[in-house]
This record gives structure tokens, sequence and C-alpha cells, in this order.
């Protein structure tokens, strides 16, 4: 594994991020999960700043029914 | 169908793996689905609105109204989405949504989306210039390629549509926006499972699929649209297949919204959180509120009318909303002891009512849903095993 891998802990599972599947790693990002996933030892303290948990939908969903699903 | 034979069945320890999740409906934006007419130019075969208002266009001076009381009653800060809908919204004219956009623009307290879902006829370059200009998120109405889009997707007349949705669709790219795409499945093309995901792909459509409800005037045609929770959940895996393994050309609603629920401590969508009702509501022409788009025009479920309420707040403690929001995991049989409780959370009550006229009822498309979840589980599960990195490798 190459030294700037992130890895991120998905379900229990330690993985690379850039190894996940497209949608996976749409989530972790649109999601703002990173302050979560990522392991504490590979961040940095700016990016720990930055990747704070995200309760509710970004602007990055391409679809009208992002909030309302019916 | 070219689906795979899909098993309810699975041997993870799903439950604890899911974990417990959050659905606290107030860190959530609130939706508002603005029926600004109750008419449409289109006449496809398994809407769910019918002409069950008075007033067919929503007059100015009511969508303002609610726009005013739902921005008294949100908490600042809270993002608002509202959802103009219909019928066919753009019946109402370029004009009522500007009036709207410049309304909107006198509140600051709250960030405030408008979108529109339209079957994309009435679209043209100087609309969507506004809509690009003003911030207006636009959706098109597509059910696959031509022949699968031009069974039920009809005008009066019973002309085919696609050719002009298609055209839309482009005006909308060409405008500079991303379009968010509706595709309800039905017994038209669920068995064109393949066809219809190489066809979104192949266009970079992203979609929300929807499965058909008995309400509105599917119901006199549901002999020939209806879809079984089976076929349901069948059609549904072999697409998160498709989708899955092709690198994430397109997204698509729900698997997109389930995959993140599995991942992520907070559950997206107002069929997973089971607390739609804290978070949305459906406002007809004629200043009814209901529950959701889906309630619209069924008396029994009037909340009440922006008109004549004061105060939304009141609508949220009669007599009616207490019954409708005691739906939950606990109250509806089987849900208790499901694996996918935390993520499902009794799904939609409007299944439940169409199908059986009882909001009490379980999800009509439970079965599909289960299925699903656990396809979605079984092949996480895989790829996460397939890529995971073992403690000893990392610590070289």
């Amino acid at each position: 594994m190459a030294p700037s891998e992130k890895l991120v802990n998905i379900l229990g599972k330690r993985v690379a991020e850039d190894s996940l599947k497209g949608p996976l790693k749409d989530l972790i990002e649109k999601r703002g999960l990173k302050a979560t996933l990522l392991l504490e030892r590979e961040m940095s303290e700016e990016e720990r700043k930055k990747t704070l948990l995200r309760d509710e939908p970004d602007g990055g969903y391409a679809n009208v029914y992002k909030y309302a699903f019916f | 169908m070219q689906a795979g034979n899909y098993s309810l069945s699975f041997d993870l320890p799903i439950k604890e793996w899911i974990g417990k999740k959050s659905t606290d409906p107030h860190r959530r934006p609130f939706a508002v689905i603005m029926k600004s007419t109750d008419i449409c130019n289109y006449a496809c075969h398994y809407c769910y609105v019918e002409k069950h208002c008075a007033l067919p266009r929503m007059p100015i001076e009511t969508a303002k109204m609610t726009i005013n009381k739902v921005l008294a009653y949100v908490n600042p800060g809270r993002k608002v989405n509202f959802i103009w809908h219909g019928g066919e919204p753009l019946l109402s004219g370029k004009d009522f949504f500007v009036e709207v956009a410049d309304f909107c623009d006198t509140f600051h307290e709250n960030p405030i989306e408008n979108c529109i879902q339209t079957n994309g006829s009435l679209l043209d370059r100087d609309f969507l210039s506004f809509c690009r200009a003003r911030g207006f998120l636009v959706s098109v109405s597509i059910d696959g390629p031509a022949s699968i889009h031009d069974i039920h997707r009809q005008t009066p007349q019973g002309q085919g549509t696609f050719a002009d949705t298609l055209r839309a669709l482009d005006l909308v790219r060409e405008a500079g926006l991303t379009p968010g795409c509706v595709c309800v499945l039905n017994k038209a093309n669920i068995r064109h499972i393949d066809e219809l995901y190489w066809f979104f792909s192949t266009n970079k459509i992203n979609v929300r699929i929807n499965p058909v409800v008995r309400s509105g005037r599917a119901i006199a045609a549901y002999n020939e649209l209806a879809i079984s929770a089976l076929e349901y959940g069948q059609a549904m895996c072999r697409m998160f297949d498709l989708w899955f393994q092709d690198n994430y050309v397109i997204q698509i609603e729900p698997l997109y919204t389930i995959l993140g629920n599995f991942i992520s401590p907070v559950v997206w969508g107002c069929d997973y959180h089971g607390r739609c009702l804290e978070s949305i509501i459906s406002v007809n022409p004629d200043g009814s509120i209901y529950p959701c788009g889906r309630f619209a025009g069924l008396e029994e479920f009037r909340l009440g009318n922006v008109l004549e309420d004061s105060d939304l707040q009141n609508l949220f403690s009669t007599d009616l909303f207490r019954r409708l929001t005691h739906r939950s995991v606990a109250t509806v049989s089987g849900c208790a002891n499901c694996a996918f409780a935390e993520i499902c959370n009794a799904g939609c009550m409007i299944t439940a009512y169409m199908a059986r006229q009882s909001v009490s009822d379980h999800d009509y498309y439970c079965e599909g849903r289960r299925m699903l979840f656990a396809h979605i589980a079984s092949q996480l599960k895989t790829h996460l095993d397939s890529i995971s990195v073992a403690q000893q490798a990392t610590n070289r």
C-alpha cells in the first residue's frame, strides 16, 4: 500500500479509500463521513477540523428528490 | 425479466452490522411539496394526481402565504426545500415562479432551495435561463427508452411523449443544469431492467426509481400497472448489481440512499427514516395541507389550510397528525423483529394505505425492500472483504 493512501473504516473493515467502488467513495464525501471513518493517525489536525460529520444532505445530490422522496 | 434469482435469506449478523442509527428530523431540511397546479397537459396512465381540487392553479398569494408560514415555523438556519409539483407545475407560467423566487429572496434566516418536477413539455431556454440564474433545480419524468416510456406517458390524444422529454433533458443540460429524473417502475418496464439501466447510464441521466402506487388515475388501470413486492425486489437487486459494477456513471435513487444508510450513522430518505411527517408537508392549489403529496386530495388526511390556519405548529398537534405519527417499527406488525428495522423504519405508510386502506399496515413493498436490503448488505460485505487491509500489513 502506498504511504499516501487513506485508510477508512467501513462497518468494521479497514480499507484503502481509493479501492472502494465509486458510490461508496462519493458517499463518504457527500455525507461528510471522513471524520468518523478516516483513521485518526492518517488525519492531519487541519483535516480533522474540516471533516465534521454532517447530518443532512448537501448540494451534491443531483436530484430534486434529495430530501423528500415519494 | 433479466433479473437473477435473488433471495430474502442472508447469513450476516446483520442487525449488529448495521448498528444503531439516528433519524432526528430536526437536523434535516424541511420539504414542502407545492402543488402549483392540479392540471396537466399529459395523461399518463399511472398518474397519482387526479383532478381533486376545485382550484386548478395555486394563486401566487397562496404560494407566498405558504412560504411565509413555513419560514415562520422552521428554526433559523434549517434548510427549506420547496418542491414545485402538480399536475404540471409549468402551467403556472414563468411569472409565477419569478414572483416565488423574488419572495424567497426576502428571507435571510434559512437557506431556501426551489425544485421543479416537470414532464418537460413546456421547458424552454428562457425559463431554464431563469432556473439557472435563480438556483431552481429541474427534474424531468422519464420511464426509459421510447419503446418503454411511450407505453404509459402519453398526451390526452394518446401520443407518446418520449421525443419531447428527451428534448427537454437536452435543454436542461444546455442551460448548464444537471437534470434529475423520476422513473415509475410498473408492469411495462419492470421486465426490462437491463435496458432501463443502460438507457439511463448511456444518456448520463441521474434517476430516482419509484414503484407505482395505487392512487389517483392508477387505481382504474392498476391491473395493467401493478407490480408485486417480490417483482420490485428482484428488479431493484438487478439494478443495484448493474449500477454497483459500472464505476458509478450515474446516481440512482433509492440505491444510493440505501447504500449510504448502511455506512452512515444517519438515515436519509423519507421512505427509510420513518419520521417523514415531521419534515414534509404538501400543499394543494387551494391551500389545503396534507402530510405528503400522495395523500393530496384525500379528505381524511387533510391537516388544514394555509389560508385558514394561522400557525403550522397547530397542524402538528392535531389528533390526525398524532395518529399518523404513531406508526412505527413498534406498531407495524412484523417490523420489530426485522433485521433491517434501523434502516427501514416500517417503510412508507402511503403504500400501505393505498394497498389495504390502513396506514398501520406494513409497506406494500416490504418483501421486496427486505430482499433489496439483504442483497445490498451481501454485496457490500463481499466488496469490503475483497479490499480490506489486514492490520499486520498496515503496521509494516
